[in-house]
């Protein structure tokens, strides 16, 4: 073994190789004391784990067997390449001394380290020896460093100096050699110990953090399963239940404690609630649990506890105010499909039955109400068809065919209004409406068959218009006069009146008949609501009458109540509707005078049928069954209105035709009635139609409807009140709607108001020329076509004229027309907004009077 | 020989069928619009048939063939019953209460009139 530099590696194995007690030259006690120091070390290595203590331990374990006043231990910070100090006492004190660069710093455990060589004083084997043991640290006169190594790399060193020169022998750095072993290992040691600790710490983290979220992900479920709507219980294969949601208990009506823990079957048994026919219960419970694989389901029926409280005993019916459950069950799984037992989901489904309950009974409402009215018709219509009757009777008999055939309609009528009203999909023709007028002609429908009855009405014809639609309208009133007549069967007078209040009329009806009894004014206005009492019991209804008149007039944006002072003493239904605004007054035109509708019906019966009561209207009429032959007609001639009908089996070809019209004339050019004994609103609304009427309808709503829709609007321009006069007179015959205005400034304010499909105008007025109001108009984008009379008393100059032939205008000569030429200039003017005048040709009364039917001839 | 029937019903239209249907035959039709007129018509006319309409207001035609059955009086009078309620549940109801027969609304008067002159051409039903 060599005495100068020798590679650590070497050092070592000769250590292992070499047993201290060979070694002759030391005196056996310093050895002895030496060897006891190393086992100490070995000992205190193998029970510490604290590198600081333990390196405290080995420099005291080394004070009493080596001169030391420097013990300094280095270890080398791989990662952020520098050599930290864990020890450095220097006479007896602990320093503190700030790491360095382990590849630069020059003092000599840093080179110990880099060079993993073995030091002693006077065999460094270095050119230079450095200035300093560690940084800020003096060399010593004596001093032994060794590097502190594992698995070949130089972890650290330790290094140990003393002011006496030649303390350190041979055999004193073979025993640091050992020390350093013991270090190396202790330094692993340790190291591996705080590795393994920051992994526990590490773990023990995760496993708090992943407990929290497991807690957290419990709270979420337990709180989602407690807000469901359904009532949750769940139970083992045992059949204990484990789990109960708050709803359950609700449901069930069973303290939440009492439900958990508690096995199923005396669920229903014990703590069990006021279950309806509870053995039937228990029973399918039981058989719908041995196939709970099926998912089965099952309703029980909950007394209410009031309830229960008043029925002294059980009683099987139906309870008025019980409580429906319908009860699901399920198979509970783990992921890996193993059963781990049951449960059921409660839902309340009162409601729904009652719903059910409500079905049924309209069902059976209709059921009876529609057989006894066809009762009557099947049954006289057989005796007539089987039995000769004199006159009178025959009369007779037809005449209750008739009013029991209307009964069954508006029966039909009702129930469908009904729904649609209900469903929303019944839009209101809103318009103004004259509440007066309205009033009395609901009014006259009665006054021939109620004698013992006085209607009166006190409607003020100065009331404003509401906004309203008429038709609905009537319908709501009738109802609550017809109400109002029939809840009052001794006779007596029933009041009609109406008063403004701001900016809604309030209506009122009275009457001096049965009255209402408190408990009934919640119930009023729904559907099927009767108030049953002994004096009522004779009076027929469908139970629906109220509940349209709340949803028309809901529908209005009004308000609807009743009022009684009790039974006996008369009652009062009252509702509101708004005000309609205020638009440009205008002198309504009666009745048509020679217009022309357009009737596209298949069938011959009704087709003649149509015709005779459009002609009784006023009306003349083209009609065909044939698509082409209307379209044909229609390119002739424009019509005032169309009525097409839409009849299975090939509804289609009645679309197809309104489409086809619909392309030619928008809705605001030509009126479309469809007529139909399907319901299909929608369909023609969507496609283009004005109304829609569903067979069988009382022709005179057709006629109304007609006039409603197919006025044409004309303005009339003039300064002249008398020629004003002159044109309203003459034109109301003709069935236009007639607005007069004095100025051309006013004729410009009125034209978003009125949107008219003529404009008259006279040419010399003061303020505003008829040239500057036809400027003004054909500047305007959207009036660019809107067709224009000129009537004037002007000598026409041929500059004139060519400006209005520029702005399209028509003219007339004051003074050089007659009724019957007016029209004709007027209907020109009409047609000619569609036709250029070329196409027009010649068309005249000759199509209009031709009711034939063309595929007839 | 004439017979004597009531008719009880609270729609007049079809009183008038009835009335209407058996016009020729030699009967004399006596006339009730509620369960109670009924009640008080049979006792007081002893009629040899009575039709029966069964959703009247105030007491219904059920409750009165009951009541029919019930007194000694007017038990051997045959009952018809006439009713739009058409579910077997129903008729088995009519015919519990004592009905010789139930007729089903809209009846053919044709089978009404073959019925009525079948039921007053039989010997009474035996009471007990």
């Amino acid at each position: 073994m060599s005495p100068g530099l020798s590679s650590p590696q070497g050092s070592n194995s000769a250590l292992v190789r070499t047993s201290p007690l060979r070694e002759p030259q030391m005196p056996m006690l310093r050895h002895e004391r030496q060897l006891e120091a190393l086992l100490r070390i070995g000992t205190a290595m193998a029970a510490s784990l604290g590198l600081s203590n333990l390196l405290r331990g080995v420099w005291h374990s080394l004070e009493g067997v080596l001169d030391i006043e420097l013990f300094l231990v280095a270890l080398v910070d791989e990662a952020a390449g520098r050599l930290s100090f864990p020890l450095c006492a220097c006479n007896g004190d602990e320093l503190n001394l700030t790491p360095v660069d382990f590849f630069r710093d020059p003092s000599l455990v840093a080179i110990v380290v880099r060079h993993r060589q073995v030091v002693r004083s006077g065999e460094t084997g270095l050119d230079d020896e450095p200035a300093q043991a560690a940084p800020g640290i003096p060399l010593p006169a004596a001093f032994l460093g060794v590097p502190l190594m594992s698995q070949g790399r130089a972890m650290g060193a330790l290094l140990v100096g003393s002011r006496r020169a030649g303390a350190y022998s041979p055999r004193d750095k073979r025993f640091l050699q050992l020390v350093a072993t013991q270090i190396s290992l202790a330094v692993e040691k340790s190291r591996l110990y705080e590795a393994v600790l920051r992994h526990a710490r590490s773990l023990e983290e995760r496993v708090v953090a992943r407990t929290a979220e497991l807690q957290a992900e419990k709270t979420r479920f337990e709180s989602t399963v407690q807000s469901l709507r359904e009532g949750l219980v769940l139970f083992g294969l045992d059949g204990m239940t484990s789990f109960a949601n708050r709803r359950a208990s609700e449901l069930l009506q069973v303290p939440l404690e009492e439900l958990i823990g508690t096995h199923v079957k005396d669920l229903w048994q014990d703590v069990g609630p006021a279950i309806l026919e509870r053995e039937a219960f228990q029973e399918s419970f039981q058989r719908a649990l041995r196939a709970v694989e099926t998912y089965p389901e099952l309703d029980l029926c909950l007394r209410d506890p009031a309830a229960a409280r008043e029925r002294a005993s059980e009683v099987l019916d139906a309870p008025e105010s019980g409580r429906f459950l319908n009860l699901r069950l399920f198979p509970v799984r783990d992921t890996a499909g193993t059963r781990l037992g049951s449960g059921f989901i409660l839902l309340d489904i009162t409601r729904e039955r009652e719903m059910d309950r409500m079905k049924d009974e309209l069902i059976n409402v209709v059921s009876h109400e529609l057989r006894t009215p066809i009762s009557s018709v099947i049954g006289f219509a057989e005796l007539l068809l089987t039995r000769q009757f004199p006159a009178p009777r025959q009369r007779q008999m037809i005449e209750t065919i008739h009013r029991e055939a209307e009964r069954l309609s508006a029966l039909i009528n009702h129930f469908l209004d009904l729904r649609r009203l209900e469903s929303g999909s019944e839009m209101m023709a809103l318009q103004r409406v004259n509440l007066s007028k309205l009033t009395r002609s609901v009014a006259a429908s009665f006054a021939l068959n109620q004698k013992p009855h006085v209607l009166r009405l006190e409607v003020p014809e100065t009331l404003p218009p509401v906004r309203a639609d008429p038709e609905r309208l009537a319908q709501a009133l009738h109802n609550l006069i017809s109400n109002a007549i029939k809840y009052s069967p001794d006779g007596g007078e029933v009041r009609v009146r109406a008063q403004l209040a701001q900016s809604e009329v309030v209506i009122t009806i009275s009457d001096d008949g049965l009255g209402l009894p408190a408990e009934a004014m919640p119930h009023l206005f729904q559907k099927f609501y009767r108030v049953d009492t002994s004096d009522r019991r004779k009076i027929r209804g469908t139970g629906l009458g109220l509940a349209i008149v709340r949803q028309i007039i809901s529908a209005h944006g009004g308000r609807i109540w009743a009022e009684s002072p009790g039974p006996g003493q008369g009652s009062t239904f009252g509702f509101t509707l708004p005000v309609a605004a205020p638009t440009t007054s205008s002198l309504k035109a009666s009745a048509p005078d020679d217009p022309y509708v357009l009737v596209y019906e298949s069938d011959h019966g009704q087709q003649a049928l149509l015709c005779e009561h459009l002609k009784c209207g006023g009306y003349h009429v083209f009609s065909s069954g044939q698509p082409e032959v209307i379209l044909q007609t229609l390119r002739r001639q424009k019509p005032i209105g169309v009525v097409l009908d839409v009849a299975p089996p090939d509804p289609d070809q009645g679309w197809g035709l309104l489409r086809a019209i619909r392309e030619r004339y928008r809705t605001e050019e030509l009126p479309i009635l469809v007529t139909s004994v399907l319901d299909e609103r929608e369909t023609a609304l969507s496609l283009g139609a004005n109304e829609y009427l569903v067979k069988p309808f009382d022709s005179n709503r057709l006629i109304a409807l007609l006039e409603q829709t197919a006025k044409r609007r004309v303005l009339v321009v003039d300064d002249d009140v008398m020629i004003l006069e002159l044109m309203q007179t003459t034109l109301t015959r003709s069935g236009y709607e007639v607005h007069c205005v004095q100025s051309g400034e006013a004729a410009l304010d009125s034209l978003s108001d009125l949107e008219p499909d003529l404009v008259i105008l006279d040419l010399m007025m003061p303020e505003m020329s008829g040239f500057d109001v036809l400027r003004a108009l054909r500047d305007d984008g959207a009036r660019r076509d809107l067709p224009v009379l000129v009537l004037t008393a002007k000598h026409l100059n041929e500059e004139d004229q060519q400006l209005l032939e520029r702005y399209g205008a028509h003219v007339l000569p004051k003074g050089h027309y007659t009724a019957v030429r007016l029209r004709a200039v007027v209907e020109q003017a009409l047609r000619e907004a569609r036709f250029p005048s070329h196409l027009a040709g010649a068309l005249h009364e000759d199509i209009c009077h031709d009711t034939q039917d063309p595929d007839r001839r | 020989m004439t017979h004597k029937i009531l008719i009880a019903d609270d729609d007049p239209s079809l009183r008038l069928l009835v009335r209407v249907t058996l016009s020729d035959s030699s009967v004399t039709l006596i006339e009730a619009n509620d369960g109670s007129q009924a009640l008080a018509a049979a006792r007081a006319e002893r009629p040899d048939l009575i039709l029966l309409d069964v959703a009247m207001p105030g007491l219904t035609g059920l409750e009165v063939c009951r009541a029919l059955k019930r007194d000694p009086t007017t038990a051997p009078i045959p009952v018809v019953m006439l009713s739009a309620k058409d579910k077997e549940h129903d008729q088995n109801l009519g015919l519990g209460a004592g009905a010789v027969a139930y007729l089903t609304k809209p009846f053919s008067p044709l089978q009404l009139l073959y019925l009525v002159e079948d039921l007053l051409h039989e010997p009474p039903a035996d009471p007990g």
